[in-house]
């Protein structure tokens, strides 16, 4: 016995009301001074018993009355009762329906597994007996609310409305948030049954937390009933993904050859032989570049190079695809691949040379640094080179990056024209050296200012030894600038010697300044070899700061500490990799992942602005007014369900800007889960058009509700009370 | 009768004094005397005495024609006894006869009663002793046929006020005890007290060869108690009080208390004592012109 609303249980304590009342009662009597006493005593004598059995039976009548009302209101129900005499009792459930893009996966019978998830949601709202309340909850690795029934509604055409409505995103799967929601929304709800669908293609993906899931069923297991209905075909198709598009380059000029970095992906069970992939640029029907790709055994990825040349300056689309790729592949979301990039004409740097007192510019500070940036004279990247004492504010904004080399300290107002810098979106790279004061930079930089990732520790290595040196770690590069050298094809880092540097720390996160954002590490050293740590200490770390961002690196910018400056194929790449980071940083809302919120920033005085977004393959425009975040106006767009290409136009500026969407390449694997795996408290039901959900659910639904008989049986009381208490005061 | 005597009793102060009792009194007996020729205390006298000359006023039944024929002149034929018999009024004045629900208690009807009786008596020149009772004899008038003593009578009866509790039977044995000579005895009482022990003391008198007339007084709501919801009853004569529903015992009440009107009555027509019931909510007139048309009935059918 359980009761769906217990606090009412406290209303039984409303028997103590006829009690008290009857008390009060006998407080309450009229006096009356009487002269044939012996009669009223022999009379009283006579029936004294009875009226004290009439009494208490009628006290006990009316207690029994208000403890059984609060009892009915408690809604009892007992879940063990295998009869419906009392009709089968409402549910309350929650259907939680996959709209991941594995979804889209056509079986033999050219449907697709969300069009058979769709009709079995139709099937399992149609079982539910009259008057029960159901959510429809579209999943994928979060709950799409905007089109979903969150609370439960009775009215189960809304429901069927909605499911109809359904259209599968381009998220991965993770059902864990969904059934979390789905849970948590039964939780509040008063109800005898409760259910949970979940129907899904059973994608392995999709159960990665599946020890999550299985705890949160079995927690509710005597509550919450869970059916998992797994459509679509059992065994997974052959898939080929493409899922990396990078500017390998790192910077994006105009009339260079740039080098994109395409990966692929084979998530069939056979090795993929052929494949060919094609670079297109600007929405253009012809390749601009296609590489063929010989072989990439099942599981693996390949990353392979493809070219391509911007004519002009501004944004420009650049979309990797497989050539024909029905003929291989049924699930088509992440066949392609697209980035957005803004072609320049140059790129400005300022190297602030702390060293420039020798003779020979060799041997100054910023000499290599220059060297690396502009190879040759005529170069698209233009670098100033200039002694401490003369940057100042107003020439800062012509420069993309400014380089402190060796710098000594720096005055409050540069300090001041760096930050306003950085604001702007520039990049910012610190180098040490000898005549750096490392409690100025730590104490003003970094502690005051927050400018700097971490404070500059110990020295680590004597410069002077040649054959004492650490290398920079050999692989497992996270960062973006740096992971490309995961593929050796791309080049190497690890035979970098540094023989001295300054200790780089990533510290918690607690800063006072509102500009100041994540630190992350960009490159380590190798670890010693008796080292325990399974980290090297960081060699390159960042920081985004203000709308720009700042690299710190543990040594020096010529060869003083580092052969770094002068190993052309490592320091080039990185070099260019992180200004291209730079300027990317200034796009990087232009290239989403299927979720993240597009954001445009107003200015203040545009917090009545408005504007529109185009999705792909989707006719509607959707209108964008502005909003406040961070004390901001933005214009935002949260529906990026759908991977492709999105047109964004502010109202009064008829020029479009484009911002790309990539699916998410979880996705893109499509092994299934086995059913062995799935939480063994759930009933699991291979659905297929023929399956008969209603005669296998209803099995499960036993119980049944009490508060009606419960509430008969009071007003049978309460004719029983009325009759009793008139027959009583009857003369006797 | 004499219209001074009445006019006695009518005395403003005299009737002050008797509280409403004399009001009453004069109201029966006026009614009687006014228009009522069967004047309620002829049936007293049953046997023949005397003659005495008709005087306006008188019951032309009461003419004796014989004597008319003889000596054209109006007699009036007087009984023997008249003058002989002491009625002895004795009225139970213990607390409990000071209930009353209406205007009356059942003291007050009782002092009625009495007044009545003893106006009635006096005036008949038969000789009344009045006795008030509850656990002893509180007050007692010694006999007398005079008719001042009437003022003395309702005087002391109206003075009485009952606050103790009853025991007829002692008093009745001691009134037996006491009178020696025959006459009649007139109880006025609730009989709220042990009834064997009543009636032990009625057969005491009776067995001293007295005349009894009980006149059992009970109040209306005695009779049929017509309380509702919950009530404390307070008992008079120190019953400790008793909280109850008096409407769900209301019909055990009355068959109990006409089970004791009928033991009464039972009691006294077994020892030759006539039993009048008397509810205090009906004009005394009616009662006693009831009693004593009754009685002059079966007087009569004695005397034939």
């Amino acid at each position: 016995m359980s009761f769906l609303n217990s606090i009412m249980l406290f209303g039984t304590a409303a028997v103590a009301v006829p009690i008290i009342i009857h008390l009060l009662n006998r407080r309450k009597f009229k006096k009356v001074t009487w002269a044939a006493m012996k009669f009223i005593k022999l009379s009283v004598e006579q029936n004294q018993r009875r009226m004290q059995l009439e009494d208490l039976l009628l006290l006990l009548l009316r207690c029994a009355l208000l403890a059984l009302l609060a009892f009915a209101l408690a809604r009892p129900a007992l879940k063990t009762s295998g009869t419906d005499v009392l009709g089968q009792t409402k549910v309350t459930a929650v259907v939680v329906l996959d709209n991941s893009y594995s979804m889209d996966l056509r079986g033999l019978d050219k449907k697709s597994a969300f069009q058979k998830a769709r009709a079995a949601a139709k099937e399992a709202i149609n079982a539910m007996p009259s008057g029960s309340y159901v959510s429809v909850l579209l999943a994928s690795d979060r709950v799409q609310e905007k089109d979903s029934i969150i609370s439960p509604t009775r009215a189960l055409s809304q429901a069927h409305e909605v499911i109809d409505r359904a259209k599968v995103s381009h998220h991965a799967t993770d059902l864990y948030p969904a059934v979390d929601r789905a849970v948590e929304i039964l939780k509040g709800r008063a109800a005898l049954r409760k259910e949970i669908y979940i129907i899904t293609d059973g994608q392995a993906s999709g159960w990665q937390q599946q020890g999550e899931i299985r705890k949160l069923i079995d927690e509710n297991r005597d509550d919450i009933r869970v059916y998992i209905l797994r459509v679509g075909e059992a065994k997974p198709p052959a898939n080929y993904a493409i899922t990396g598009l990078d500017v390998a380059s790192g910077l994006t000029p105009v009339d260079h050859p740039l080098r994109f970095d395409v990966t692929v992906a084979n998530h069939a069970a056979h090795s993929a032989t052929n494949m060919i992939v094609g670079l297109y640029l600007d929405g253009g029907k012809n390749p601009v570049d296609k590489v063929m790709i010989p072989s990439v055994k099942p599981g693996a990825t390949r990353t392979v190079p493809l070219y391509a040349r911007f004519a002009k300056v501004g944004y420009h689309s650049v979309r990797a695809s497989f050539d024909q790729p029905e003929r291989f592949d049924s699930l088509e979301a992440d066949n392609q691949n697209l980035l957005v990039v803004r072609a320049v004409r140059e790129v400005r740097v300022l190297l602030v040379d702390g060293d420039t007192e020798a003779r020979d510019p060799r041997e100054h500070e910023s000499y290599f640094l220059k060297l690396a940036l502009a190879p040759v004279a005529d170069h698209y990247v233009k670098v100033d080179v200039t002694p401490p004492a003369d940057f100042a504010r107003n020439v800062l904004n012509r420069y993309a990056a400014v380089a402190l080399a060796n710098v000594e300290r720096l005055t409050p107002s540069q300090i001041s024209a760096l930050k306003e810098f950085l604001r702007q979106g520039g990049g910012l790279l610190v180098y040490p050296g000898d005549r750096v004061d490392v409690n100025f930079y730590n104490n003003e930089l970094f502690e005051k200012h927050v400018l700097l990732p971490s404070p500059w520790g110990e020295a680590v290595g004597d410069a002077e030894q040649d054959d004492v040196y650490t290398l920079f770690q050999p692989g497992g590069y996270e960062h973006p600038i740096t992971a490309p050298w995961n593929n050796r094809d791309f080049g190497q880092l690890d035979d970098v010697r540094t023989f001295r540097h300054l200790k780089l720390e990533k510290q918690p996160a607690v800063s006072s300044v509102k500009e100041a954002g994540p630190v992350k590490v960009v490159l380590r050293y190798a670890t010693a070899r008796d080292a325990e740590d399974s980290l090297g200490d960081p060699a390159i770390m960042e920081r985004d700061w203000g709308a720009g961002r700042v690299f710190q690196f543990s040594s020096t910018a010529d060869t003083a500490w580092s052969d770094f400056a002068v190993r052309a194929s490592s320091v080039v790449p990185v070099l260019y990799r992180i200004l291209g980071n730079v300027q990317a940083q200034g796009d990087a809302g232009l290239n989403l992942r299927v979720g993240e919120s597009f954001l445009h920033p107003l200015a203040p005085h545009q917090s009545n602005q408005q504007g529109r977004v185009v999705a792909p393959g989707l006719a509607q425009t959707n209108r964008l007014s502005a909003e406040v975040l961070r004390d901001r106006p933005v214009l935002q767009f949260k529906g990026t369900h759908r991977a492709g290409l999105y047109e964004f136009t502010l109202d009064g500026d008829e020029r479009a800007t484009l911002f790309a969407v990539q699916p998410d390449q979880r996705e893109s694997d499509l092994h299934k889960v086995n059913d062995s795996e799935l939480p063994s408290a759930a009933t699991l039901i291979h659905w297929e058009a023929d399956t008969d959900l209603k005669e296998q659910v209803q099995k499960a639904r036993v119980g049944a509700e009490y508060w009606l008989v419960i509430l008969l049986v009071v007003l049978a009381m309460v004719a029983f009370e009325t009759y009793l208490a008139q027959k009583f005061s009857q003369s006797k | 009768m004499d219209v001074e005597h009445a006019a006695d009793l009518l005395d403003p102060e005299a009737i002050a004094r008797a509280d409403a009792l004399g009001l009453h009194a004069r109201y029966v007996v006026e009614g009687y005397m006014a228009g009522e020729h069967k004047s309620p205390y002829r049936g007293f006298a049953i046997e023949f005495a005397q003659h005495r000359e008709y005087s306006p006023g008188d019951d032309v039944r009461h003419i004796d024609w014989k004597v008319n024929a003889r000596t054209d002149r109006l007699f009036i034929k007087q009984y023997e006894q008249e003058t002989n018999y002491v009625a002895n009024i004795l009225l139970d004045g213990s607390e409990s006869m000071t209930y009353g629900s209406g205007r009356h208690t059942k003291l007050q009807y009782g002092k009625m009663i009495a007044a009545v009786l003893s106006y009635l008596i006096l005036h008949q020149r038969d000789a009344v002793a009045l006795g008030i009772f509850d656990e002893g004899m509180r007050d007692y008038a010694p006999r007398s046929n005079s008719r001042a003593t009437l003022h003395t009578l309702m005087g002391r009866l109206a003075a009485f006020e009952g606050e103790q509790a009853t025991d007829i039977a002692r008093n009745l044995h001691d009134m037996a005890l006491q009178t020696t000579r025959k006459g009649i005895f007139i109880l006025i009482s609730d009989f709220f007290d042990e009834e064997e022990a009543v009636m032990e003391g009625i057969q005491h008198l009776r067995f001293g060869g007295h005349e009894v007339i009980v006149f059992h007084t009970l109040d209306p709501f005695e009779l049929e108690f017509p309380f509702n919801g919950l009530v404390e009853f307070d008992g008079l004569e120190k019953f400790p009080k008793i909280l109850t529903r008096p409407a769900e015992i209301r019909r055990t009440y009355q068959r109990e208390i006409e089970s004791f009107q009928r033991r009464v009555r039972e009691g006294c027509e077994k020892n030759g004592v006539h039993y009048v019931r008397v509810d205090t909510s009906k004009p005394l007139a009616r009662v006693l012109s009831d009693y004593l048309s009754f009685r002059l009935r079966t007087a009569k059918g004695k005397q034939h």
